[in-house]
Order: structure tokens, then C-alpha cells, then sequence
């Protein structure tokens, strides 16, 4: 059997602790907790109405156009792949030197666009099957995240989206 | 009574929600597709909130013949009347 070599070339991530690796690292160090109250009104009637939420909204790093076609799944999806991007070293136009045939994406997920699937469903039941969004399925698939990845960097080895526990 | 230019504006804001459109560029004359680079699946999504927005139903039949910014305003002019 041959072994693979693996090189780490970027870090990216976007956690309940910071918005990108170094707040989330030295939050971290710092023994702070990612938890807190939930805030938004859907929590009311909950009986546990405590979460490690992230820190940092994606929808607020993103253009507004392309957030909104994105689950908020995929969302911070991008927002650290796209910072891990940057930490190789690389951009996204020129200043992409990577050969596109040779990139490949892989991003794990529990679910995928739940949030996508559930707001849909409610709109199905209460305005009929009209109304449910064109974009649902792009936005709620479980590769959507390595999917917009892709897209974003121009990668053209494959999408692939691992599930296990 | 909304006036033209009133909807033309509401319809603006749809545009520039749904599509990133600068306002001022969702003019009569443009063509959503040709002129203003709004995709078929933004077109349905604009669609939407404009039967929401004017209250108004705007079928599929219908919606296909919708070209330009004007002939969006007009139709949900009829339909508002």
C-alpha cells in the first residue's frame, strides 16, 4: 500500500470562537466559549435556548447577490474556503495559477441547507407549489457547499461532499 | 393610483434585491435578459415579488412575454387596475 503524502498549504475557518483562524485561535487560547443565549425569536418556545452560533454572519462577508443564493450552510462554507485560498497564497483571477484540471473540492457536511429545505417547505404549505423557490434544490443539496467552492475557485476535478461519523 | 414611474421604481427595487441591479439601470426600454444580465432563475424570483409587491398574478403564460422593464410595468398596470 502507498502512502499519500499530504501538504497543509492554508487554514481557513469561520467558528463559534472568530470569524477566521486567528480570532477563532486565540479565543480559543484563551479559554473563551463559543456559547451563548439565542437570540432570534424562533428560540422563544424552545426549551433549550443556548448554542455555539458562529461568531461572525457569512451573509455579512459575502456580496449580497451571491449570499442570498446560498444556504447559510454553504455560506460559511465559502466564507472559510476562500480564506484558506488566500492563506496558500492564492487569488481568484490572475493571481490563480493553479491548473484548474488538477483542482478537486471536498467539503464534509451533517445536512446541508436545512434552513433552505425547511423555509421552502413552510412556503409549499402556505402559498402552494408555485411559490417554493427555483433555487431550492442548488441551496439545500448537501454538495452545495463544495459546489459554490468550486465554483469560486474555478475547480474542475470534482465536487465531492464525504458524510460520516 | 401608482404612477409608471412609481412601479418602474417598485419593480427597481425587485430587480436590484433579487439581481444586484443598480436601480437606475432598470429603465423602460432595458431588456431584463439582453440589457441588464438577469438569469432565468432570477427572472422567477423577480416574478414572485412582483406578484407579491402589486398584488397582483402574473402566470407563466404570461410571464414569458415579459422582455423589457416596460412591458413588466405595463402588465402589472393592467393586472393592478
Amino acid at each position: 500500500m502507498s502512502r499519500i503524502r499530504v501538504v497543509v498549504t492554508g487554514l481557513g475557518a469561520t467558528t463559534p470562537l472568530g470569524g477566521d483562524v486567528s480570532s477563532t485561535w486565540e479565543n480559543l487560547l484563551a479559554g473563551k466559549s463559543g456559547v451563548a443565549r439565542i437570540e432570534a425569536d424562533w428560540a422563544d418556545d424552545l426549551p433549550v435556548k443556548i448554542a455555539a452560533q458562529a461568531a461572525v454572519d457569512p451573509a455579512e462577508i459575502l456580496e449580497r447577490v451571491e449570499a442570498r443564493r446560498l444556504d447559510r450552510c454553504a455560506q460559511l462554507a465559502v466564507v472559510a474556503a476562500l480564506e484558506a485560498w488566500r492563506d496558500a497564497g492564492y487569488g481568484l483571477r490572475e493571481d490563480n495559477p493553479v491548473d484548474r484540471e488538477r483542482l478537486g473540492v471536498a467539503v464534509a457536511t451533517g445536512i446541508g441547507g436545512m434552513i433552505t429545505l425547511l423555509s421552502n417547505w413552510d412556503i409549499q404549505k402556505e402559498k402552494g407549489a408555485r411559490r417554493v423557490s427555483p433555487l431550492s434544490i442548488p441551496m439545500l443539496m448537501a454538495n452545495a457547499s463544495a459546489a459554490n467552492v468550486s465554483l469560486r475557485l474555478g475547480a474542475r476535478a470534482g465536487a465531492h461532499t464525504p458524510v460520516s461519523a | 393610483m401608482p404612477t409608471t414611474e412609481e412601479v418602474r421604481a417598485d419593480l427597481a427595487e425587485i430587480v436590484n434585491e433579487v439581481a444586484g441591479v443598480p436601480v437606475n439601470d432598470v429603465q423602460l426600454d432595458k431588456s431584463f435578459t439582453d440589457d441588464l444580465d438577469v438569469d432565468s432563475l432570477s427572472m422567477v424570483e423577480i416574478i414572485y415579488a412582483a406578484e407579491e409587491k402589486f398584488g397582483v398574478s402574473i402566470p407563466d403564460e404570461e410571464a414569458k412575454n415579459l422582455k423589457t422593464v416596460g412591458d413588466a410595468v405595463a402588465y402589472i398596470e393592467r393586472a393592478a387596475a
